[in-house]
């Protein structure tokens, strides 16, 4: 092995020792080899018979068609294939029986999915590289804009990076061989599907370069990618929880970045309240947006067992205070509830302050969609807290917390399904038609405009989430109970273990060795 | 000072099954301690928990006095672990595997390359250095999966099942690697079917079956615990019917029974009564051309303790 000098010799000290491992197998492997010498005689016989058919006369258009037949065989490589090897990378871990040596090497989570990334975009850009000659000579023919190649070029590249960490978050969620197949044949059909996608947007973009310098499309490009940052933030924080072991913190992450998420997207919808004239109708539906997104992470969270891990608990804060505070930041179902109970409440709150903020009479604060909001935080309550509230005891089991998180869906669907098949043996075709209390889309679409139409289904749901409530206070109680005597242990811990000598506790000493 | 390695009463359920049960042991510094027991018996289990890759349900280890309940990765500091299966990486040669792992542990610069040296060096792995790790041989496996386990100095080695299918040599060179090890300073702790290779270079033992322990100590121990008489090995020129005729109507003399071509019997008492009863039975007209304590070996103790349970 080579060794490096100068420079490279610090540098190499620093590298993610799993990116090094990975771009040295991949770049001895087969598969990139395969990959990257059939891109390379795709691109160049596109080349050549573009040249070919081009002759001596060069017509505007010329350039724009090169360029997408070049984006195309770039795509397939950075959008399809670069995921794939990450997915197979990941799982190989398994297959080779490596990973129990990675985790006893003291290798973060975090660190091994970062390596794995960042190995997979390592190849990427070894694509990009080797496309950079043909697409300046694309972009010599003319007839392209350059704005809009940096934009189909940067697109692909934030596309090729948020499918890369789905596709290690895919590849974490498995070891049953059935299961990896099943995932792969998943991720292969989100895979065609963008990299099909990312063709036609470029082939649009090239079309109407134009297009791009307007306000709302910077704006656009903006959310995506946010959009994508985040929900590769979240595939990553779930791949490190399925990495890590079950009685360490495997939720925090995730709890921290939906509040994150969650504040992104409020402060995002307050600045665009604040340079355009908002609908009040479109501020309810994007409210109800970020109440549907949030629901995802919060089954997770609410289905979670009980109890805090045997590594959690010595490492909740010591001071009582702080432990209180971050509560609902820590695993257990009980403080997941609380986590989705405090972030329903702020997203009403939100509603009813941009709402009241926008111009127009104070009673139209309860029209344009408000209730419909309302209507969705009381059904998430009921749909989540219910079975959630009613499986608590077993979650500690695999098994029962697949159950439970089925069963949320499940009591969607059976809401949903139940009625309507009863008023098909009644000959009920309002409830055949799913025009029924179970259905949140009803309430939320009669109600869209007048929070007083149907009385006594909200009577209904009222109750049911004053119920759904109760059933989860206890659980609620003991998980900040549970915080707070961890937090009491620990201090008494330190209380006894202080040294006279360096003042220093045991377990600081221990935390400084290990930081060390 | 804490014991290289303690276990203490740790217990695993998998479900209905227990797979360790209330396991207590543990080991020094320097000691290398033989982990015996049938397939399923637990001892997979007990090392990993050792190692943090599983959480015991109750009870705790310490390594060094670190619990891997709550400081793995002080734990994983202090640990080495070589699992009973080879983890290779495809496209990746022997160097290139043991800077991966270096790095992993977060060993820089000087430090690295030296940890790498030597490793090798005291594995005989240098030749092998630019060849694929698919490519080697099980033992040369094995032997980079012990250098793997040692880059970070641990103090603490735990060895599941390191000379399973190594074919006579490398056994025996993977053995004088365990001595030598042990004559460093490492604790540790070995798991293996070949007993007889324990035998020979464990200072003491911990035999387990259906996840509980069934003795533990040197295997001098042991055998005294699970015998209080010697066994006296017999061959004679005469028939060996009469052999045993003139041999139980003789004092101290317990159960004989036929052993090869010999007799093996019980025999309580002092060197002096043995040679008291060498003299009684030559005088009987017995001329013996084999008269030798018979040792229990640890497949001996193994074969008592156990009942063949399978979990």
């Amino acid at each position: 092995m080579d060794e490096p000098r100068g420079l490279l010799r610090i540098l190499d000290d620093f590298w993610n020792p799993v990116l090094v491992k990975e771009v040295r197998q991949a770049l001895r492997g087969r598969l990139f080899h395969i990959c990257f010498s059939i891109t390379l005689v795709g691109v160049t016989l596109v080349s050549a018979g573009m040249v070919v058919a081009m002759g001596n006369e060069v017509s505007h258009s010329e350039g724009r068609d090169f360029f997408l037949g070049l984006f195309t065989c770039l795509a397939i490589a950075v959008i399809g294939f670069v995921p794939f090897t990450a997915f197979n990378a990941m799982g190989s871990e398994w297959d080779e029986n490596t990973f129990d040596l990675l985790v006893i090497s003291n290798l973060r989570p975090g660190r091994i999915v970062l390596g794995k990334v960042l190995g997979a975009l390592t190849q990427a850009m070894l694509f990009y590289s080797a496309f950079t000659p043909f697409l300046v000579l694309s972009f010599l023919l003319r007839g392209i804009d350059l704005f809009a190649v940096i934009v189909a070029l940067g697109v692909s590249f934030v596309c090729s990076t948020g499918l890369t960490v789905l596709a290690i978050m895919l590849s974490t969620l498995s070891k049953a061989r059935f299961a990896r197949v099943v995932l792969l044949a998943v991720l292969a059909a989100v895979l065609v599907g963008v990299t099909s996608g990312s063709i036609v947007f470029t082939e649009q973009l090239l079309r109407f370069p134009g297009d791009l310098r307007d306000p709302e499309a910077v704006q656009a490009m903006l959310v995506f990618v946010v959009g994508v940052a985040m929900a590769a933030s979240f595939c990553y924080c779930v791949a490190c929880n399925m990495l890590s072991h079950a009685e360490e913190n495997r939720s925090t992450g995730v709890r921290v970045l939906l509040t994150a998420s969650l504040l992104v997207a409020l402060g995002f919808m307050t600045s665009m309240m604040m340079q355009f004239r908002v609908d009040r109708s479109a501020l309810s539906a994007m409210i109800i947006a970020l109440l549907l997104g949030s629901l995802l992470p919060s089954m997770y969270l609410v289905t979670e067992p009980e109890r805090l891990g045997r590594r959690v608990a010595p490492r909740v804060p010591r001071n009582r205070l702080l432990a209180l505070l971050a509560t609902p930041w820590l695993p257990g179902g009980g403080r997941g509830m609380l986590l989705f109970l405090l972030h329903t409440g702020g997203i009403l709150a939100f509603c009813f302050l941009a709402h009241a903020s926008l111009k127009g009479s104070s009673e139209r604060m309860l029209t344009s969609g408000v209730p419909a909001v309302l209507a969705l935080a009381v059904y998430a309550i009921v749909y989540l807290g219910l079975p959630s509230a009613i499986q608590a005891p077993f979650t500690d089991r695999p098994k029962a917390r697949v159950i439970a998180r089925v069963s949320i869906p499940g009591l969607l669907l059976v809401f949903l399904l139940v009625p309507a098949l009863l008023g098909f043996f009644v000959g009920n075709y309002n409830l055949v038609n799913m025009r029924h209390v179970g259905n949140p889309e009803f309430l939320m679409e009669r109600t869209w405009n007048s929070i007083h139409a149907h009385p006594g289904i909200w009577r209904l749901l009222a109750g049911l989430a004053t119920l759904t409530i109760a059933l989860n206070l206890y659980r609620m109680g003991r998980g900040i109970r549970e915080v707070s005597q961890a937090s009491a242990r620990r201090a008494e811990l330190a209380r006894d273990s202080r040294t006279p000598e360096s003042g220093q506790t045991e377990p600081e000493a221990a935390d400084a060795v290990a930081e060390s | 000072m804490s014991p290289a390695l303690e276990v203490r009463s740790i217990t695993k359920r998998f479900g209905d099954l227990t797979a360790v049960d209330n396991v207590t042991f543990g080991l020094e510094a320097g000691e290398i301690y033989g982990f015996i027991g049938p397939n399923g018996a637990g001892k997979t289990t007990t090392m990993r928990i050792c190692a943090t890759l599983q959480l015991p349900d109750e009870g705790d280890v310490f390594v060094e006095g670190h619990s891997v309940l709550e400081e793995p990765r002080l734990v994983r500091q202090r640990l080495g672990f070589m699992p009973d299966s080879f983890g290779a990486y495809a496209a990746t040669t022997v160097s290139e595997y043991l800077d991966f792992f270096a790095r992993a542990y977060g060993l820089r610069g000087q430090d690295r390359r030296r940890a790498i040296r030597d490793v090798m060096g005291f594995t005989s792995l240098e030749p092998l250095s630019g060849k694929l790790t698919s490519a080697l041989s099980k033992g040369m496996k094995q032997r980079l999966c012990l250098a793997k386990t040692m880059l970070h100095d641990p103090s603490t080695l735990i060895l599941d099942e390191p000379a399973s299918g190594l074919d006579p040599r490398a056994r025996i060179e993977l053995r004088e690697l365990v001595k030598a090890l042990a004559d460093m300073g490492k604790a540790i702790l070995i798991s293996s079917h070949i007993l007889s290779e324990l035998s020979e270079i464990c200072d003491g033992v911990a035999v387990i079956e259906a996840g509980r322990i069934r003795a533990t100590g040197s295997v001098e121990e042991i055998t005294k615990g699970l015998q209080p008489h010697s066994e006296i090995f017999l061959r004679t020129l005469e028939p060996i019917e009469i052999a045993e005729r003139r041999l139980v109507e003789l004092p101290r003399v317990g159960a004989v029974r036929h052993d090869r071509d010999g007799l093996v019997f019980h025999f309580e008492g002092s060197d002096e009564d043995q040679a008291e009863l060498l003299a009684q039975l030559v005088a009987t007209g017995v001329r013996p051309i084999e008269f030798a304590l018979k040792e229990a070996d640890l497949e001996d103790l193994f074969l008592r303790l156990t009942e063949g349970k399978v979990q």
